[in-house]
């Protein structure tokens, strides 16, 4: 099955359009786009309102508008008659036309002000279609809403008319009811639980009513076996309560703990975190103590630092006065300088000539006066010292320097660790994380309470089942006896037989249909998914809930990206499509509006393959049909639309690309 | 679309589950496209009731 044409007249921005979705090429895909307000999504609620009557993607800006074009109401007269007409034109692969219209029926009226007002008349529905000797019929109304059935179950709808947007919420809301309600009616077992499980029961009932006119004894218990039928019905509707309720605190906590698996353990980091900045407090302490140190150590050495060179230089000048042997002093200068100048020897002999040189020349070699000299020798032991100091100075200073640095680098690691927690922490909030933990508490409690009650409500409910056993047996005993009643009696009982053989029937197909439904989501799924190590499979356990699961093991539904869920939400439709033999088109608006940006060219590439056989509807935003899906999807489609808004923004149009 | 058609899974087990009732069998089935047929209001009990008399008096219990 798949969409020819939808049309659309005075319906919301869409005054009158037509749009054919040909297969031109493999792939039956047809792509619309339009800026945000051009009415893309009410395509799909055009489809919903003619088809369901409703219109469940509306937005809220829509919801404040008539149904009726506003354009069309501006052009209409007073009182001029005017109707929103919608036409799903539905083919079949045998060539045969659905073709369903649905109109609203709108008088126009003037007010005071001469604004323009519609008032809704009356609608119609109906679908035209060709039978297999290609005779065209007309059905309307309630019996029209048959063939929708036929062509796309309102339960299920959503399973085959997507919106993206809320594709990720999508399994995440889905309860295990949803899914058991789906395999319900898409197996049919619907047909046996709702129609003729319920009629039987309801003749049943009228059987004994009447077997029971013809014995008191008979009516008692049977007043008695429907009492504890309808304790029994009404516990097994309490027990299904306590099953959903326990069903929503589990997935709640599961999806609490998957939130929390994902996050680091905030409190040992705070804790870390903690003890981290205490040691910071401790190394800065001891750092700045270092720095006190050195500080003082260079103001202890300071002068002598300072003279340093000064100081060098004169052990220098000692050492070397030392090695030439004028220190410490043999002759005393200035005795030499007096014999030169009395020219008398100090054994009172004049000095002749000769000697007058001698003593001239020993002068010469004494450089320095004695009394330098002296100075030089007593200053030589402080200056020894002081070059001690210094030396000492430079290791003190070295292993200062050394310590500062090392704590500067204790400091620097403890500072990038700090960092290093505070981004891992600084992406959640712990507040917020401390009310998942108390959330979970509180699903828990939930969960452990509606347990015990569905033990006490199960036990309860096997006592009645008991009663009714008993009441059955002794009933069917009174009826036997009652002669008058022999033809009742067959009745009874062939009603019994049925039932049990609907009952039986009704489980064996429920179960074999969620082993197929589980089984082809998987194969589909897995042939699609772009990541093929990472899941283990997908599983549809016995109480409906699906769940995905991690190669390594673990439920990960609630942590896989938008992407993965809107694939595992495809795949479960066309194993649906495949197992209900609703081999009806999809529609997705907004496809890829969740999906991050790498895994919009996966999912594009998906739509393409599954194009091939089925036909696919997408609707775009500008936005979202960026270069890369443009480059894949472009050559890839049978037909791509875009909607303009007109400039009065009252009408949307549509041109081909 | 279904075209009207019933699962056929749900016509085998049927068959399965009345074992060798020809009647239940025939009788269920019966009431199965009857049901899949109707999709509006319609008159079943009397319809019902009718069926279930005359399957039972032919039935052999």
């Amino acid at each position: 099955m798949r969409i020819k044409k939808i049309i659309l007249s005075n319906y919301r921005q869409f005054k009158d359009i037509e749009i054919t979705f040909t297969k031109k090429c493999k792939s039956d895909l047809h792509i619309i786009i339009g800026k945000n307000g051009t009415g893309k999504t009410n395509i799909l609620n055009a489809l919903n309102w003619c088809l369901y009557y409703d219109e469940p993607h509306l937005s809220r800006n829509s919801q404040q508008l008539p149904l009726i074009n506003l354009q069309s109401v501006d052009e209409a007269e007073d009182g001029e008659n005017k109707y929103v007409k919608v036409e799903v034109w539905v083919e079949s692969t045998e060539n045969r036309y659905f073709i369903f219209t649905r109109k609203a029926f709108y008088i126009i009226y003037k007010n005071g002000k001469n604004e323009k007002h519609p008032k809704k008349q009356h609608t119609e529905f109906e679908v035209k279609y060709t039978n297999e000797k290609g005779n065209t019929n007309i059905i309307q109304n309630e019996e029209a809403d048959f063939f929708v059935e036929r062509f796309v179950p309102k339960a299920i709808r959503e399973f085959f008319f997507f919106d993206g947007e809320r594709l990720d919420n999508y399994f995440k809301e889905a309860t295990a009811e949803r899914i058991r309600h789906t395999i319900t009616l898409i197996s049919q077992v619907d047909l046996l639980e709702n129609k003729i499980e319920r009629r039987l029961s309801d003749i049943l009932k009228e059987f004994r009513k009447e077997a029971g006119k013809e014995n008191p004894k008979i009516n008692d218990t049977r007043i008695n076996l429907e009492e504890n039928e309808n304790s029994f019905a009404s516990t097994e509707k309490q027990i299904k309560e306590c099953k959903d309720q326990i069903d929503i605190a589990k997935k709640r906590i599961k999806g609490y703990e998957e939130k929390l698996r994902e996050i680091p353990d905030i409190e040992s980091l705070e804790k870390e975190l903690n003890s981290l900045k205490i040691s910071k407090k401790h190394e800065k302490e001891t750092l700045y103590n270092k720095i006190e140190e050195k500080q003082d150590l260079l103001f202890e050495y300071g002068k002598n630092i300072i003279l340093w060179p000064a100081i060098k230089n004169s052990i220098k000048i000692i050492e070397a006065k030392r090695k030439n042997k004028e220190i410490p002093p043999v002759i005393d200068k200035k005795l030499i300088e007096g014999i030169l100048k009395n020219e008398v020897c100090i054994c009172g002999r004049r000095l002749d000539d000769n000697s007058k040189k001698r003593v001239a020349d020993l002068l010469d070699e004494i450089k320095l006066s004695s009394g330098i000299v002296i100075q030089l020798v007593n200053m030589e032991n402080p200056l020894y010292l002081i070059k001690e100091g210094i030396k000492e100075f430079r290791k003190k200073n070295y292993n200062l320097t050394r310590d500062i640095n090392n704590y500067n680098k204790i400091l620097e690691g403890i500072e990038e660790k700090m960092n290093q927690i505070d981004g891992k922490i600084i992406n959640f909030n712990s507040k917020k994380i401390k009310e998942w933990y108390e959330d979970s508490k509180k699903f828990g409690k939930i969960r452990d309470d509606n347990q015990k009650n569905l033990g006490i409500l199960e036990e309860r409910k096997n006592e009645f089942s008991k009663n009714i056993d008993t009441l059955n047996e002794q009933l069917k005993k009174e009826i036997q006896k009652e002669k008058k009643i022999i033809k009742i009696k067959k009745q009874i009982d062939f009603c019994i037989k049925s039932l049990y053989i609907v009952e039986k029937t009704k489980e064996i197909i429920r179960e074999k249909t969620r082993e197929r439904i589980e089984s082809e989501t998987n194969k589909i799924f897995f042939k699609l998914i772009w990541k093929k190590r990472t899941f283990k499979n997908i599983d549809i356990n016995q109480d409906y809930n699906i769940n995905l699961i991690h190669s390594m093991g673990y439920e990960c539904l609630g942590t896989i990206g938008a992407a993965e869920r809107e694939l595992l939400a495809l795949s479960f439709t066309l194993a649906l499509h495949t197992i209900s033999g609703f081999d009806s088109p999809i529609l997705v608006d907004t496809p890829v509006a969740r999906v991050a940006d790498e895994h919009r060219e996966n999912l594009g590439k998906i739509f393409s393959k599954v194009s091939k056989n089925k036909q696919i509807i997408l609707l775009f935003t500008s936005a979202e049909y960026s270069k890369e899906i443009s480059k894949l999807l472009d050559t890839e489609n049978s037909s791509r639309f875009n909607f303009k808004l007109s400039e009065n923004e009252k009408e949307t149009r549509l041109e081909m690309i | 679309m279904g075209d009207g058609r019933i699962n056929e899974q749900i016509l085998n087990w049927i068959k399965i589950n009345s074992k060798d009732d020809k009647i239940i069998e025939d009788f269920l089935k019966d009431l199965i496209y009857e049901e899949a047929e109707h999709t509006g209001q319609w008159r079943w009990k009397d319809n019902y009731r009718k069926k279930i008399k005359k399957c039972s008096d032919e039935w052999e219990n």
